[in-house]
């Protein structure tokens, strides 16, 4: 067998035994000669057996991390909490999106008899592909919660169900890259990482 | 029949959730106990899904800040593991994004110091651990080619052990497609491991 038929051959076993609960089956004995006696196979077979192996080498964080990782979260929570009207929000925004003329619109309202609130978040940015929010409520998740300008006015907007009497930090992402705060969020604070967060508190 | 030093998830997520409940209450540096349980965990994960240390030791903190930050929407009658490994891989998502734009990623072993470790002096010789330090290296520099929902299906089931259930709730994917994103994520692997120690004489370390 060359290099060549073992790689076919090799693919060809791979495709047969991908189950799920065998995560690293043995190798044949038709398809281990080959490799022990090429060095090159032989080193691309321990390649493939280093990504089958659960826990080959445990990885050790560093021993002073959650040290640090509190020390950084004892600053967050101390982070001063501001509010920050639409003038200066609006300057941050168009220096980070470059692009994005903004105007935004929270209209909370409530409905009767219920635990969550429709909250409708807007943003006008005629020139972005996609716009998108990230924020307490989805996990961070930039890319579950998309808005679309419907008219094609260039104001982006999305409705949120969210549950009643909590507060919500978020970022709008532009493009799928740029991450700004709300320009017209009543209130901003800081992110901890050299940015702001907008809040949402209903 | 349970005892007192049960180290079972059900225990494990009570005392979590007894964490959380204090730090909400306002006692941050209850917190500390969410960081002690989970760092080794996302370190971990950041390391495989990112390739440098520098990057997952920062996007470890980020992960934490977050999850700090948006306690007051966990819900306490959930798990909170898999609430924290879906905010911790939609983060690797965006830093990963974000690294591979700034620079060409550079792979950091695990094990760089693979030749000083001690123990292993009787057993192999200096080239055998070159050999495996080099394949760890190409085996690392593949995951991170791979699709970013492939890569992480790949590293939570096969090097971070977890079932195709949880990795179906962590990604809020069905189960199927779990298997779906495991099943292309080796075969893309494979992929590139042959196609890249194809070309060059020894074929090794060319990845
Ligand atoms: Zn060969």
């Amino acid at each position: 067998m060359n290099c060549r038929e073992w790689e076919k051959n090799f693919k060809n076993w791979l495709q047969a035994n991908e189950t799920l609960d065998v995560i690293r089956p043995t190798l044949p004995r038709s398809l281990a000669e080959h490799p022990a006696g090429c060095p090159a196979c032989r080193f691309r077979y321990q390649v493939f057996a280093n990504l089958s192996q659960p826990d080959s080498e445990p990885i050790e964080a560093p021993t002073d991390l959650p040290r640090r990782v509190m020390a950084a979260v004892q600053r967050r929570s101390a982070a001063p909490v501001y509010r920050r009207f639409s003038i200066p929000a609006f300057a941050v925004a168009v220096a980070a999106a470059a692009f994005a003329a903004v105007l935004m619109i929270t209209l909370p309202t409530r409905r009767p008899d219920s635990s969550t609130v429709t909250v409708r978040l807007a943003l006008a940015a005629p020139r972005a592909r996609t716009v998108a929010v990230a924020g307490d409520w989805n996990a961070w998740n930039p890319e579950s919660d998309r808005l679309f300008d419907v008219n094609g006015d260039g104001v982006w907007e999305i409705e949120l169900h969210l549950e009643k009497n909590k507060e919500y930090r978020y970022q709008f992402i532009i493009n799928g890259e740029s991450w700004i705060p709300d320009p017209r969020a009543g209130l901003q604070v800081e992110d901890g990482f050299g940015g702001t967060n907008s809040v949402l508190d209903i | 029949m349970m005892k007192e030093d049960d180290p079972s998830p059900a225990r494990e997520n009570a005392e979590v959730l007894a964490a959380v409940q204090e730090t909400l209450n306002g006692d941050t540096s209850a917190f500390r106990i969410v960081v002690d349980r989970y760092t080794p965990l996302l370190f971990s994960l950041s390391l495989r899904m990112l390739g440098g240390r520098e990057d997952a030791e920062e996007a470890v903190q980020e992960i934490f800040l977050k999850v700090f930050a948006s306690l007051r929407s966990f819900k306490l009658e959930k798990r909170f593991l898999p609430w924290i490994y879906t905010i911790a891989l939609n983060h690797l998502r965006t830093s990963f994004k974000k690294r591979s734009r700034r620079r060409r990623v550079e792979t950091v072993l695990p094990h760089e110091d693979l030749a000083a470790r001690p123990g292993d002096g009787d057993r192999v010789g200096p080239e055998h651990r070159l050999f495996l330090a080099q394949a760890e290296a190409a085996a690392g520099r593949a995951l991170l080619r791979i699709r970013h929902e492939y890569r992480a299906v790949f590293i939570l089931r096969a090097l971070e052990g977890l079932s195709v259930s949880e990795i179906a709730t962590i990604m809020g994917i069905p189960e199927g497609t779990v298997k779906t994103f495991f099943r292309r994520a080796r075969q893309n692997l494979a992929e590139l491991i042959f196609r890249e120690t194809r070309e060059t004489p020894d074929g090794i370390g060319s990845i």
